[in-house]
């Protein structure tokens, strides 16, 4: 290990030059991708993205301050109907996005205040019901659509305007970017510490004055600010957004994406996002999958019924959380680090 | 010379239950203050009602001249109180470095806003976090943590748990210190570097400390004075040695 | 009217009943909230529903082998899954019952797909019974009933019998009925066996209700939930009054006030009353000493 100056460089995001030069090696790759892949497969890596956002906000929530939200679907959908009524009528798309955001901690704040005395399954159906109220009142208002849904208008940045999916590829990119560093540097700050402490013990957390009650709020508002971003975006990547897409089945998608990819890090955010995201879009379609999309046709067939196929994917993404749970408690994350390990040390 | 913490007529009830009964008690300024009992005797409650985890039934607290009768606990640690726990309270999926850094955190500026400042060195974040940094190791190496900065505590011995505890309520700089039990399940030689500390503490740091504490021999060793309780009752406030020969707390410690 | 739509409210409730108390003794005994308890009711009456329309069974050999596999399902949940967990904190288990639940929901769509299907059991729906000037069908009586025989069975079965001592010592204090000779984890196994069976109850006095498709137990479930939570998850007696609580208000709310915003007043309130009674009506509150 090379010197340490300055207490600094224990901060600091970028430690030293391998770090450094991964990251522009990585930064370059997902620069790439448009032009290496196809307009559908952009439309792919947008929808990761955007998981990737919300996580990292949720992850916070969850693997730092140790609070459970089964509702988070509410805030992503706060966030996509502000974003598009805001720039339909009002204002320009960034500052829509933005104060959708703030709207979305509003009542990410409102919502953190029940939870201050709620553990356990207690918070687990506060914050259900909260995400089940969200979407059946925008179901039910004609301002937002309806059951009918609503669709973006024309997405325009300083006055250019996005078409394709790869345009909106880098808007996403950079702002998942900027997003990603925020949530770093909150980790490893006073702030994230005291998420931290409040998770491991709140009684000492407050003797060592950590205002416990303002701290759990600010989690709450800060991970709902992430999801009502990731939401105002996902309403572009779509181009339509119905009180459908909004379903506690999201919450409960997203909350497996933080487990999977492991409790409080940064890294297991993206991977989680990733792989669900990922998994769950082709599971959907598994007969396009060779050999095991045969497979499965004909175990289905024989066995099971091929309409019902495509809730494979059910099957699926119950399963990996079950067996990450069971065998990796650390998520994609632990995986990572072990494999790093492995080569840092290797060959003995 | 001055008073640091003031008890007047503290009393606990859990239900029926009278936990500490009309409990009066002035800490002085500088002083070593141990509180023994057996168990069950309201010693944690007492620790408890000071530091405001517990509202108290009745009767006022006072640190440093000011009332902080049932104010919140963040609040009491805001004005200069801090305390360790006796089963250990640690934060146990952060590190020794992080567990003592959010001991800083009622000096720590750092907010949202001025959160992305931390990216270059002489940004305001960057710079509150290595100056509360340098505090920290100056702690770190007066507790010989040196070994251990970077482990997980709860991967650490019990022995030295209770070390990165004490660090943790030192690094908040308190006036006033509370110890619940700071030599329960520590070893001899441990028990030793204890004391050595404790003193060190009160020499280094202008500090008030109050202890709870079984271990006699340590108490008579560091303490300035020393008041006993049974029941909920304080039965005799005073010097060690006129404490430890007080008819009633030989009784109340031989049965 | 109003006795009516009480008496409407009163059958809900029967339903909520019957899941809050099943996850109610899982929870007691384990600590796991266990969201997969609707899923696991869903496929147990599809076992009921494939035993009588395919293999045309008489109704109570269907039933009875619907409960039985049910029991299974429960001893499996726990034994084969839950134990296994690596780091079982309260955040992992209830994730892992998400998982079972989101599981059993593919398995049963890939194999029965999402058309709707329709269970026969030998109470009619139209046919109705007049009872003190309230008008009930025939089903909602037989749910009214079995509702209350099962928790009746479940009081019994916990205060009267060998079995219900060992799980109430298990409940309290799992290191000290270990100490004593109880087989602490099989008690904890047969809790989620008898819970899984009283929520297959549900499945199938709904199925005639909702039509048979797998998402039929997801709304009971966060409604029994709810109620669980409302009246306070530690107490089986809170649980039940929960449970009717939350039918009446949702039964009247949804006929004077708005039919359209009838689910979410279910968890309006339960919002507001934890704000106030952080462990629902009736639960006890424990605070960590230190």
């Amino acid at each position: 290990m090379d010197k340490r100056t300055s207490y600094f460089e224990d901060i600091t995001l970028l430690k030293d030059r391998p770090v450094k030069g991964w990251s522009l090696l990585g930064l370059l790759l997902f620069g790439l991708i448009p032009f290496v892949l196809a307009e559908y497969q952009v439309f792919i890596a947008n929808l990761v993205l955007v998981n990737i956002i919300i996580i990292l906000g949720l992850n916070v929530l969850v693997g730092n301050t140790g609070q459970i939200s089964l509702g988070h679907g509410g805030f992503v959908a706060i966030g996509a109907y502000m974003t598009v009524i805001l720039d339909e009528g009002w204002l320009p798309f960034l500052p829509s996005l933005i104060l959708a955001g703030f709207v979305a901690a509003i009542f990410g704040f409102i919502l953190g205040i029940p939870s201050l005395r709620l553990e356990g399954p207690y918070l687990a159906v506060a914050t259900l019901g909260f995400g089940l109220a969200v979407t059946i009142v925008i179901g039910r208002l004609s301002f937002f659509g309806g059951h009918m849904g609503i669709m973006p208008p024309q997405l325009e940045v300083w006055g250019m305007k996005l078409t394709t999916n790869s345009h909106l590829y880098y808007l996403t990119l950079g702002i998942a970017l900027v997003l990603g560093v925020f949530a770093r540097l909150l980790i490893k700050s006073r702030i994230g510490r005291a998420f931290s402490a409040i998770r491991d013990s709140d009684i000492a957390a407050a003797s060592l004055g950590v205002n416990v009650v303002r701290y759990k709020t600010m989690s709450f508002a800060f991970s709902a600010f992430y999801a009502g971003i990731g939401g105002g975006i996902w309403a572009y990547v779509l181009g339509f957004i119905s009180p459908g897409n909004f379903t506690p089945v999201l919450s409960i998608l997203l909350l497996s994406m933080v487990v999977v990819g492991g409790l409080g890090t940064i890294t297991g955010s993206v991977l989680g996002a990733t792989v669900i995201t990922l998994l769950n879009l082709q599971g959907e379609k598994i007969q396009e999958v060779p050999l095991i999309g045969p497979f499965f046709e004909w175990v289905s067939v024989h066995y099971m019924s091929i309409s019902g196929l495509p809730n494979i994917n059910f099957v699926f993404m119950g399963l990996t959380v079950i067996l990450i749970i069971l065998f990796e408690p650390l998520g994609l994350f632990g995986i990572w680090m072990r494999i790093k390990i492995y080569f840092k040390t290797w060959p003995f | 010379m001055s008073i640091a913490l003031a008890l007047k007529r503290v009393t606990k009830r859990f239900g029926g239950l009278i936990a500490t009964d009309d409990i009066s008690v002035e800490v002085k300024k500088g002083e070593i203050f141990s509180i023994i009992g057996p168990n069950g005797a309201g010693k944690s409650t007492l620790f408890n009602c000071i530091s405001g985890l517990y509202k108290v039934s009745q009767g006022s607290v006072w640190l440093n001249g000011e009332e902080i009768t049932g104010a919140n606990p963040h609040a009491i640690a805001r004005k200069g109180l801090s305390r360790t726990f006796q089963n250990l309270e640690l934060f146990s999926k952060m590190t020794t470095m992080e567990n003592l850094m959010l001991g800083r955190h009622l000096y720590m500026k750092t907010n949202f806003w001025n959160l992305p400042t931390m990216l270059w060195e002489k940004g305001p974040a960057a710079k509150d976090e290595i100056k509360h940094r340098e505090k920290v190791e100056q702690i770190i190496d007066l507790l010989d943590l040196q070994s251990v900065r970077n482990r997980y505590t709860s991967q650490l011995p019990y022995g030295q748990q209770k070390i990165v505890e004490l660090g943790r309520a030192l690094a908040a700089e308190p006036s006033v210190l509370l110890l619940d039990e700071p030599a329960a399940g520590l070893n001899l030689e441990e028990k030793d570097e204890l004391v050595f500390w404790i003193n060190d503490i009160r020499r280094l740091f202008d500090i008030t400390i109050l202890v709870i504490e079984h271990n006699m021999g340590l108490v008579t060793s560091i303490s300035d004075r020393i008041m006993a309780l049974n029941f909920g009752r304080s039965i005799v406030t005073g010097k060690p040695e006129a404490v430890i020969k007080h008819p009633e707390v030989v009784k109340a410690y031989l049965g | 009217m109003i006795g009516q739509l009480i008496m409407t409210g009163i059958v809900a409730g029967s339903i909520y009943a019957l899941v809050a108390l099943a996850m109610s003794l899982t929870y007691k005994s384990s600590e796991v909230a266990n969201f997969a308890q609707g899923e696991m009711a869903m496929f147990s009456t599809y076992v009921a529903f494939v035993m009588l329309a395919t293999y045309q069974l008489p109704f109570w050999v269907a039933f009875g082998g619907s409960l039985l596999f049910a029991f299974l399902l429960g001893l499996f949940l726990h034994l084969a899954i839950i134990r296994r967990a690596k780091d079982p904190n309260v955040l992992n288990l209830l994730i892992i019952t998400l998982g079972f639940q989101v599981f059993l929901y593919g398995l049963a769509g890939w194999k029965w797909g999402s058309e709707q299907r329709v269970l026969k059991i030998p109470v009619s729906q139209t046919e109705t019974v007049e009872f003190a000037g309230l008008i009930i069908s025939q089903l909602n009586l037989a749910t009214i009933l079995v509702a209350i025989l099962l928790m009746i069975s479940v009081y019994i079965l916990l205060r009267f019998t060998k079995l219900g001592l060992a799980i109430k010592a298990t409940q309290q204090n799992e290191t000290a009925a270990k100490i004593n000779g109880i087989p602490t984890r099989r008690i904890v196994a047969i809790t989620f066996g008898i819970s899984s069976v009283i929520g297959a109850v549900a499945g199938i006095l709904m199925a005639p209700i909702t039509t048979l498709d797998p998402n039929m137990m997801i709304e009971p479930l966060l409604k029994g939930f709810a109620a669980a939570v409302l009246g306070g998850f530690n107490s089986l007696a809170g649980v039940v009054c929960g449970a009717f609580i939350l039918g009446i208000v949702e039964s009247l709310f949804g006929f004077y006030i708005s039919t359209e915003f009838k689910s979410i007043v279910a968890f309006l309130i339960i919002v507001i009353v934890l704000y106030f009674k952080p462990s629902g009506l009736f639960g006890t509150h424990y605070t960590r000493k230190v």
